[in-house]
């Protein structure tokens, strides 16, 4: 490596990290705080008895699931403004996110759920406890063990796809990277710079995966 | 007493409890016997409406309650049904999150609105008589299983029900850890608790209990005095029964001294 090389890299790393610190990094938070939410409500309506909410969740899950996430995400920041709906481009790849986050998520919360043996739900009922104290105090915090290493897992990929958002006018980490390497056309460098940042965010979600999975087993034998 | 009258359930139009009549008198302990496939599980189950009734009637003393497909019960009345009965499974089935006194305060705290010191106090107490005092602070996972069905014991009865229902307490257990929760059962049974015990082990229902429900194909055979049950059974279907156990009383020793 030369020395304009050495230059290049370190010069893009500030821009690069406030990127990730100030767009990529709470872009992945926000929309995984509210996916998780859309995902736990999404897997009690498919497993409540009521079947507007059961097949309303199916579909949901059926449509975002079966459709790229580019692809919505293009439809909410390029496609909505001709019905009059026009977002801000951190909104849309917010709304896009989430929406991922919480089809997949609730496929992960709906089968930890239903692992939790029927037993645990019998052993509530026995000493007289009700469906939403049961499944609140019983099988919520066992499925939480079980949900924690995939939803770590879509957490992980979330960090990746919010590169998505460079092409909604985003400028997060990837956005930033396109803008260096075309002014001083060395791309192949500052990806792998680029991609070294998500490889540390991710690396520090993994460790925190442990450390979850660590508290959970605590109980577990 | 609990006063069980005409009580049927089927499983998809397959009769499994034929028209059971049968009471347990209160401070009283009652064995279940039967062949696998009897019926057992389902009519303890049935008490505990974990199952429902398909029609008949439990009385527990003066509160009735009918079965009827076409009047199901309210979800109030199914729960305050259930809280008269504590139930005891064969797969000790304790909450794995939660450590040995949290399994035990869980139901006094969160259905019966108790006090956390005076339930923590309640389950201590209980632990005590269990003996499993020192275990208090522990998850399910670091017990032995005879010490998770003694957990059981405790949080069943930490619920104050009318009456204790035991499904095959022991069956999952070694010998060796069988004894320590058969003791227990014992001591509640000295102490008038009222319970009903599911076993397959005729030694302890003859040493345990004061009354004998023999049940075959979903029917009750005979309901006899522990005594009468085994020395001299009314029905030539029992006598089938308990024959094929070997003569009891001479050949088998003592299950608990
Ligand atoms: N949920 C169910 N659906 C359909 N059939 C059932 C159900 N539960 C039990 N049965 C049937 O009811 C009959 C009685 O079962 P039950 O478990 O009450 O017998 P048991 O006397 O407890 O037997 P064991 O000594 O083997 O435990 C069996 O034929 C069983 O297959
Ligand atoms: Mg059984």
């Amino acid at each position: 490596m030369d020395d304009r090389l050495v230059d290049i890299l370190t010069n893009a790393l500030i821009p690069f990290a406030l990127a990730a610190i100030e767009v990529t990094i709470p872009l992945a938070i926000i929309s995984f705080i509210l996916g998780l939410l859309l995902a736990f409500f999404t897997a009690l309506a498919r497993l409540s008895a009521n079947p507007f909410a059961k097949r309303g969740a199916q579909f949901y899950v059926w449509i975002i699931r079966g459709t790229p996430l580019l692809v919505q995400l293009f439809i909410i920041f390029y496609g909505l403004p001709s019905l009059g709906i026009t977002l801000n481009a951190y909104v849309a790849a917010i709304i896009a996110f989430s929406l991922s986050v919480g089809a997949y998520g609730s496929e992960i919360i709906r089968s930890a759920i239903e692992s939790i043996p029927k037993e645990q739900w019998e052993a509530g009922e026995t000493i007289g406890m009700t469906y939403a104290q049961i499944m609140r105090r019983i099988i919520l915090p066992q499925a939480a063990r079980v949900s924690t290493p995939p939803l770590f897992s879509t957490f992980i990929s979330l960090v990746k796809d919010t590169s998505l958002a460079a092409t909604v006018t985003v400028v997060e980490l990837f956005r930033r990277a396109q803008q260096e390497a075309a002014t001083t056309y060395e791309p192949l460098w500052l990806y792998i710079e680029a991609a070294l940042i998500y490889l540390l965010i991710c690396t520090v979600l993994s460790y925190y995966q442990r450390k979850t999975e660590n508290y959970f087993n605590r109980f577990h034998a | 007493m609990i006063d069980v009258k005409q009580l049927v359930k089927s499983f998809n139009d397959k009769v499994i409890l034929d028209n059971i009549s049968v009471q347990f008198p209160t401070g009283k302990t009652t064995a279940i016997l039967g062949p696998s496939g009897s019926g057992k599980t389902t009519l303890l189950r049935c008490l505990n409406v974990l199952e429902m009734p398909t029609s008949g009637q439990i009385s527990f003393d003066d509160t009735v309650y009918h079965f009827d497909p076409k009047q199901p019960l309210s979800k109030q009345t199914i729960l305050n049904l259930r809280r008269k009965s504590g139930m005891v499974f064969q797969s000790f089935n304790l909450f794995p999150h939660m450590t040995v006194e949290q399994n035990i305060t869980e139901g006094p705290i969160i259905v019966k609105k108790m006090d956390k010191q005076l339930a923590l106090q309640q389950a201590h107490s209980l632990l005590a008589k269990v003996g499993l005092l020192e275990h208090a602070p522990k998850y399910p996972h670091q017990l032995s299983g005879g010490q998770k069905q003694r957990v059981a014991i405790a949080r069943a009865l930490a619920m104050e029900p009318s009456v204790l229902l035991f499904d095959e307490p022991t069956s999952a257990l070694d010998p060796e850890l069988e004894l320590e929760v058969l003791k227990v059962i014992q001591s509640l049974s000295h102490e008038h608790n009222t319970m009903i015990i599911v076993t397959h082990n005729l030694e302890f229902a003859r040493q345990v209990a004061d009354q004998v429900v023999f049940i075959d194909a979903g029917k009750i055979i005979e309901t006899n005095t522990t005594q009468q049950f085994f020395s001299a059974p009314k029905e030539e279907r029992t006598r089938e029964f308990l024959g094929r156990f070997g003569q009891l009383g001479v050949s088998m020793v003592s299950v608990i001294e």
